[in-house]
C-alpha cells in the first residue's frame, strides 16, 4: 500500500470510529431514556409513591410531581386507572380491588374530586379487612366536603358558558360563611377521626372560598355600592388570612394587580392631562402596587418572582404615558 | 508687664464688645407687597392686544395689521427712547446709561416685536413652516433667553433633524470603536514597552473583528432614527423629502425585521438547547411569519416538534401499566396485598409486611420496591438521614434494572421534597462556583463573545485569562476590599425550606446555625436576629449587638420612606420591637416630633436659593425682609435651611438663633400670609424657576406634582381647605445652584475624547491613551432595546 493510500485508510478508520461511537452514545442515551420512561411494573411501585405523598402538607408546599414533572396524584391515578384497564384480572384475582379502589381515593380527593372520591372509597369499604372502617370515614368526610364546596358561587370558568355571577352580593357571601362554617368544622375532625392531610385539603378548600369571595368582589366592584374599597379589603383579608399558604405570592401578586388596574382605569377616567386629574389619588394607587409587586420580586426561590418583576415593569412602563408634572415616582 | 496684661485684657474686651450678638426679629418678618402702578395702555399695547385676539380668531389680515401697527409704536418708542437718551446724556454727560422710557415698557428690556413674531409663526398650520420661521427668528439680536431657548427647542424638534442627529451618533460611535480599538493597546505598549507593541495590536485587530460579529446589527440610535423617519413621513405625506425618506425607512426597515428574525432564532437555539422545545416552536413559527421560507426557523421547527413529540410519547408510555401484568402479584400475592393496604392504612407494619414480601420473592424482582418501602417507613420513623442515603442509593442504580430509581432520583433532586440534600448540594456548588470565580474573574461566566464557535471564543480570550488565572493572589488579598456577589443564596433558600418542613428535623440545630452566619455576612440584621432566637444560650451581648443593627436598619429605611403616615409607621414599629436599643429611643423620638411638627406640606427654599433669585424673595414675590438676607446676624438673618411652606397659608420661617452658629438648629417662626401674597410667592416662583431651567439646563426643576398641585392651589386661592391626604404632601426643596454643584460646575471637555491613565493590580497593566467618547444616549433610549 502507498503512503497516501495508507494514511486516507487511517483517517477513514479514525472517522468509522468517531460515528460509531456517536451513534452508540445516542442510543445509550435513548435507551436510558426509555428506561427511565419505562411502564410501570408493580402495584406497589405506584402505591407506595403514593404513601409517600399523602401526608404532604400541600397547603403550605406545593403539589410533589414524580419523574415525568407530573403531579404525583394525578399521575398515581391514571397509572392505577391503566394498570385497571390492562389487568383487572390479576388484581381481582389477587384481590387487590379494594386496595386500587381506595387508593384512587385518596389521590382523588387531592384533585378536587371529592364525590368520586367518596365513591371509591364506598366501594373499598364494601371489601371486610384493613381498609374498611377508613375507607368508610373517607367516604363520609368526603361527602360532606363535596357538599360543603358546593355552598356559594365558586370561581368562574372563563370558558364556560354557563358562567354568571350571582349579583346578589348577600346571599352570596351567606352562601360562602356557610360554607366556611363547614369547612372549619371538617377542619376539626382532620386529624381525629380521619388523617392529618384532610386538614391540608380542608385549608386549601378555605383558601379557595376566600379567593372565590375576592374574585367575586374584584368582578363586581363596578356594580356593587363601595365595590372598589370592598374589592380590595377581600383581595387583603386573603392574604392576612393565609400567610402561610403556598399560593402567599400569588395573592399578593392579585391585589398588587388590582391595584395596577385602578390605577390604569382611573387613567382612563381622568386623562392626566385634564383638571381632574388627582396626583395624590394616582401616586396612592400607583405606590400600592408598585410596593406589593417588589415585595414578590424580592422572595427568592419562588417561580412568582419572575413574574412579579416582570408584572412591576410593565406597570411602571404603563406610568410613563403620565406626564412626570402629574405623576413622578 | 503689666502693661502688656492691660492691654491684653483691654484687646479681649474690646473683642468681645465688637461681637455683636444675632438678634432675632420681633417685628414682622415681612414687608408690604409692591402694588403694580396701572398705567393707561399705549399704541404698543393696543397693537399687542389686536395680534393676540387675531391670531386667536386666525386672522390671518389682521394680524399682519396688528404687526404694523406694533412695529410702528415700537419704532416710535425706539425713537422717544433715543431722543431722551440722547437728551439726558447731553445734560449728564456721555456715561450716564440711557434710563428706559416707559409709557409702557416690555418688563426686564424684553423686546415685544420677537414674542409678537413669534405669536403669528406660531399660526401657521405647517410645523415645517413653523419651525423654518422660528429658525428665520433666531437670527434675529434682540431675542431675550428664555424666547430664543424656547425657539431653538422648536427648530431642533424637527424628525428629520433628529434622525440625521441619531445617524450622526451612530457614525461617531463605531469611529469611536475603531479609535478605541486602536489607541488603547497603543498606550498600554507605550507605557509598558514598545515590543509589545505589535502583539498589542494585532490582539486589538481580533477583538475589533470579533466585536463586529458579535455587533447586533443595528444600533440604538439607527433604531431612533428610523422611528424619528417614520414620524416626519406620517405627519408630512406631501412633503419633497418623501420619496427619499421613505426609501432609507424600507432599508432600515428591511434591517430591522433581519435584525429581529436573527435575534428570535437565537433565542429559539437557546431554548433548544435547554429542553424547551415548547419555547422553540413557538420562537421558530415567530420567525417564520416575518420570512415564511427561512430555512433555519422550519430546521429548528422540526427538531422542537420531534422533541415534543418524543417528550409526549415517553411521558405517555410511563402511564401505562406492563403488558405482562404487575410481577408483585405474580410472585406474591398475598404479600403484595398485606403490603398494599398497609401502605394505605398508614400503618405501622411497614417493615413487617415489607420483610414477608422479600422471603415470599427472594430474587431482584421485588427489591427495588422493597427497598423503596423501607426507606419510607424509615422517613416516617424519623430516621431522616438514613432514608435520604437509601432513597440517593436507589436512585443511582440503571433505570433499566430498577423501576424504583426513577421514583427514587425524582425525590432526591426536588428541592422540597428532599430540602436538606438541595441545600448541600447548593452549598458545594455555591463555593465551587466561588473559586472559579476567584480564579478566573469574569471569565468565569464563560468567553466575551458569545456568538463565536466556543473554541475560538476561548482561543480569543485565553491570554486574559492567563492572565487573570496568575494575579489570583492579588485578588485574594483584595478579597475584604471587593463586594463579592452572593453565592450561597440558593442554599439558603434550601435551608430555610427545610426549616420550614421540619422546624424539629435532624438537621434543623445545624441549618440554624448556618443561616444565622449566611445572614450576618449578608448584613440581614432581622433575619439574624430572628434565628438567634433559635438558638439556645445564644451570647446576650451579641444579641444586643443585633437588637442594634436591626434598630438601626429599620430606621434608615424610614429614612428613605417619603410618605409621612408610612414613615411613622415604620418608626413606630422600630420603637415597639427594640425599645431597648439605641436606634430604637431615636425612631421613638423622630416618630414623636414627626406627629408634633406634622404638617401638610414641607416644600422649602434655602437661604442660598432666594439670594440666587432675590426676585422671589421680594416684594414681587414673598415679600421677606431684606435684612433678613443681607448677611448680617445684628438685623437678624435667615438659617441656610430657609423658609418652608407648611400647607395651607402657613409659612415656617427658619432663622439663625441667638449665637449665630448656622450649625446650630434653627429659631423657627410660622406666619399666617395673606392669600395674595401666596399666591404672588407661589406664581414668582413658579415663573422663576421655569425660565432658570429653561436657560440653564443644569437648573432643572425636579418633577414633583404634588408641589405642583400645592402651588397651583395657591395661586387661585384655593389653601384654605387643607389636603391633609399623606400622598399630597411633597418635600421638596428648592436650592441654590451653588448648594448643588458648589462653586465651580464641572463642564464637559471640548475636546471629543478623554485621556484615560490607566493601571491595575490585577492584571499588571499600565497605559496611557485616549479614549473617543460616544455619544450621550437620549432618556428615551430604553424604548427602542
Amino acid at each position: 500500500m502507498v503512503p497516501h493510500q495508507a494514511v486516507r485508510a487511517r483517517l477513514a478508520t479514525a472517522v468509522l470510529v468517531a460515528v460509531t461511537l456517536s451513534a452508540g452514545c445516542t442510543t445509550a442515551k435513548r435507551k436510558k431514556q426509555e428506561a427511565i420512561y419505562g411502564p410501570t411494573e408493580s402495584v406497589i411501585e405506584v402505591i407506595a409513591v403514593l404513601r409517600r405523598h399523602i401526608s404532604d402538607d400541600t397547603y403550605r408546599f406545593p403539589p410533589p410531581t414524580d419523574f415525568t414533572g407530573r403531579n404525583v396524584y394525578r399521575a398515581s391515578l391514571l397509572r392505577l386507572e391503566n394498570m385497571e384497564h390492562l389487568h383487572a384480572g390479576h388484581l381481582r384475582a389477587g384481590h387487590l380491588d379494594a386496595s386500587v379502589a381506595f387508593a384512587k381515593g385518596r389521590a382523588l380527593e387531592r384533585l378536587r374530586g371529592y364525590d368520586l372520591a367518596a365513591q371509591h372509597y364506598r366501594s373499598a369499604a364494601t371489601r371486610e379487612g384493613v381498609l374498611q372502617e377508613p375507607a368508610r370515614q373517607a367516604a363520609v368526610f368526603c361527602d360532606d366536603l363535596h357538599r360543603a364546596t358546593a355552598l356559594g358561587p365558586d370561581l368562574v370558568d372563563p370558558l364556560s358558558a354557563e358562567a354568571a355571577l350571582p349579583l346578589d352580593a348577600e346571599a352570596a357571601v351567606a352562601g360562602w360563611d356557610e360554607r366556611e362554617r363547614r369547612l372549619t368544622d371538617l377542619l376539626d375532625r382532620a386529624g381525629k377521626k380521619v388523617p392529618v392531610h384532610y386538614g391540608f385539603i380542608v385549608k386549601e378548600e378555605i383558601e379557595r372560598t376566600d379567593v372565590a369571595r375576592a374574585r367575586y368582589f374584584a368582578a363586581l366592584r363596578h356594580a356593587l355600592p363601595g365595590g372598589q374599597v370592598r374589592a380590595i379589603a377581600e383581595a387583603q383579608r386573603v392574604i392576612m388570612r393565609h400567610a402561610a399558604s403556598k399560593e402567599y405570592n400569588r395573592h399578593v401578586i392579585d391585589l398588587a394587580d388590582l391595584y395596577a388596574d385602578l390605577a390604569e382605569e382611573y387613567v382612563e377616567a381622568n386623562p392626566p392631562h385634564s383638571l381632574r386629574f388627582d396626583p395624590p389619588s394616582f401616586h396612592e394607587l400607583v405606590e400600592s402596587a408598585s410596593r406589593l409587586y417588589q415585595t414578590v420580586a424580592s422572595r427568592d426561590g419562588s417561580p412568582e418572582k419572575l413574574e412579579a418583576a416582570r408584572r412591576f415593569e410593565a406597570f411602571l412602563a404603563f406610568t410613563l404615558q403620565v406626564d412626570s408634572d402629574r405623576f413622578s415616582q | 508687664m503689666a502693661a502688656a496684661t492691660v492691654a491684653a485684657l483691654t484687646l479681649a474686651l474690646v473683642s468681645a464688645g465688637c461681637r455683636t450678638p444675632t438678634a432675632i426679629p420681633t417685628a414682622s418678618l415681612l414687608e408690604p407687597l409692591a402694588r403694580p402702578v396701572p398705567h393707561p395702555p399705549d399704541e404698543s399695547d393696543a397693537a399687542a392686544a389686536h395680534l393676540a385676539e387675531a391670531a386667536l380668531a386666525g386672522d390671518t389680515p389682521a394680524m399682519e395689521r396688528a404687526l404694523g401697527q406694533l412695529y410702528a409704536a415700537e419704532a416710535e418708542r425706539s425713537r422717544l427712547e433715543r431722543e431722551e437718551a440722547e437728551a439726558r446724556n447731553r445734560r449728564r454727560g456721555p456715561r450716564v446709561r440711557p434710563k428706559v422710557l416707559g409709557l409702557h415698557n416690555p418688563p426686564e428690556g424684553r423686546p415685544i416685536v420677537p414674542h409678537a413674531l413669534n405669536l403669528v409663526n406660531s399660526s401657521l398650520e405647517n410645523p415645517i413652516a413653523y419651525r423654518r420661521a422660528s429658525a428665520r427668528l433666531l437670527l434675529r439680536a434682540d431675542l431675550d433667553a428664555g424666547l430664543r431657548e424656547r425657539l431653538q427647542r422648536a427648530v431642533n424638534d424637527d424628525p428629520l433633524r433628529l434622525a440625521r442627529k441619531r445617524t450622526w451618533d451612530t457614525r461617531q460611535i463605531y469611529f469611536a470603536h475603531v479609535f478605541n480599538s486602536v489607541s488603547a493597546p497603543l498606550g498600554r505598549s507605550l507605557v509598558t514597552g514598545v515590543a509589545m507593541a505589535p502583539y498589542q495590536l494585532s490582539m486589538a485587530v481580533v477583538h475589533f473583528a470579533a466585536g463586529l460579529w458579535e455587533r447586533t446589527g443595528m444600533t440604538v440610535q439607527e433604531r431612533q432614527a428610523l422611528v424619528h423617519r417614520k414620524r416626519f413621513l406620517a405627519a408630512h405625506p406631501h412633503a419633497p423629502e418623501v420619496p427619499d425618506i421613505a426609501r432609507k425607512v424600507e432599508t432600515s426597515e428591511a434591517k430591522l425585521r433581519k435584525l429581529r428574525r436573527k435575534r428570535t432564532l437565537e433565542r429559539a437555539h437557546v431554548a433548544l438547547d435547554a429542553h424547551q422545545p415548547e419555547l422553540a416552536s413557538v420562537l421558530a413559527e415567530h420567525a417564520l411569519l416575518s420570512s415564511p421560507g427561512n430555512e433555519e426557523a422550519k430546521r429548528v421547527l422540526e427538531e422542537a416538534d420531534a422533541q415534543i413529540a418524543r417528550r409526549d410519547e415517553l411521558r405517555a408510555r410511563s402511564l401505562a401499566a406492563a403488558e405482562d401484568g404487575p410481577r408483585d402479584l405474580a410472585l406474591a400475592p398475598e404479600e403484595t396485598r398485606a403490603l398494599v393496604e398497609s401502605l394505605l392504612v398508614d400503618s405501622r407494619e411497614l417493615v413487617r409486611e415489607t420483610r414477608a414480601l422479600r422471603r415470599a420473592a427472594p430474587g431482584p424482582e421485588l427489591r427495588d420496591e422493597s427497598d423503596f418501602v423501607l426507606a419510607l417507613a424509615q422517613y416516617e420513623s424519623g430516621y431522616e438521614s438514613r432514608s435520604w442515603e437509601n432513597i440517593a442509593d436507589l436512585a443511582e442504580r440503571s433505570p433499566r434494572r430498577s423501576n424504583m430509581a426513577r421514583y427514587a432520583a425524582a425525590l432526591d433532586e426536588s428541592s422540597w421534597q428532599n430540602p436538606y440534600g438541595s441545600y448541600v448540594e447548593r452549598k458545594r456548588r455555591g463555593r465551587s462556583r466561588s473559586a472559579l470565580v476567584e480564579i478566573f474573574g469574569r471569565w468565569a461566566n464563560g468567553p466575551r463573545y458569545r456568538k463565536l464557535p466556543r473554541p475560538l471564543a476561548y482561543l480569543l480570550d485565553l491570554p486574559a485569562v492567563a492572565q487573570t488565572v496568575i494575579t489570583t493572589p492579588v485578588r485574594f488579598l483584595l478579597t475584604g476590599l471587593r463586594d463579592r456577589p452572593d453565592f450561597q443564596g440558593p442554599a439558603a433558600v434550601a435551608g430555610y425550606r427545610y426549616l420550614a418542613l421540619h422546624p424539629d428535623g435532624q438537621h434543623s440545630r445545624e441549618l440554624i446555625e448556618w443561616l444565622f452566619e449566611y445572614e450576618k455576612s449578608q448584613k440581614n440584621w432581622p433575619a439574624a436576629l430572628r434565628l438567634a432566637d433559635f438558638q439556645p444560650g445564644f451570647d446576650p451581648e451579641s444579641r444586643r449587638e443585633l437588637v442594634e443593627e436591626t434598630a438601626k436598619l429599620g430606621l434608615q429605611a424610614a429614612d428613605r420612606i417619603d410618605r409621612p403616615d408610612l414613615r411613622n409607621t415604620v418608626l413606630r414599629d422600630v420603637v415597639r420591637q427594640y425599645p431597648d436599643s439605641d436606634a430604637g429611643y431615636m425612631a421613638g423620638i423622630l416618630a414623636r416630633e414627626e406627629v408634633k411638627l406634622a404638617s401638610p406640606q414641607r416644600i422649602r427654599m434655602t437661604r442660598q436659593f432666594l439670594r440666587e433669585n432675590p426676585q422671589i424673595a421680594g416684594t414681587g414675590g414673598l415679600g421677606l425682609r431684606p435684612a433678613l438676607l443681607d448677611g448680617e446676624l445684628y438685623n437678624g438673618e435667615l438659617h441656610p435651611t430657609g423658609v418652608t411652606f407648611l400647607g395651607g397659608r402657613v409659612v415656617e420661617f427658619n432663622l439663625v438663633d441667638e449665637s449665630g452658629d448656622e450649625e446650630n438648629a434653627p429659631v423657627k417662626v410660622r406666619h399666617e400670609v395673606s392669600s395674595e401674597r401666596l399666591a404672588r410667592c407661589a406664581a414668582m416662583l413658579e415663573e422663576t424657576t421655569l425660565r432658570n431651567a429653561r436657560i440653564d439646563p443644569d437648573d432643572e426643576l425636579a418633577p414633583d406634582p404634588e408641589r405642583d398641585l400645592y402651588f397651583e392651589r395657591a395661586r387661585l386661592g384655593l389653601t384654605e381647605d387643607l389636603d391633609r391626604r399623606p400622598s399630597a404632601q411633597s418635600t421638596y426643596v428648592f436650592e441654590g445652584m451653588r448648594e448643588r454643584y458648589g462653586m465651580v460646575r464641572g463642564r464637559d471637555s471640548i475636546l471629543p475624547f478623554d485621556l484615560v491613565v490607566t493601571g491595575s493590580f490585577l492584571d499588571l497593566s499600565i497605559g496611557a491613551y485616549p479614549r473617543w467618547r460616544q455619544p450621550r444616549e437620549t432618556p428615551d433610549a430604553f424604548l427602542y432595546r
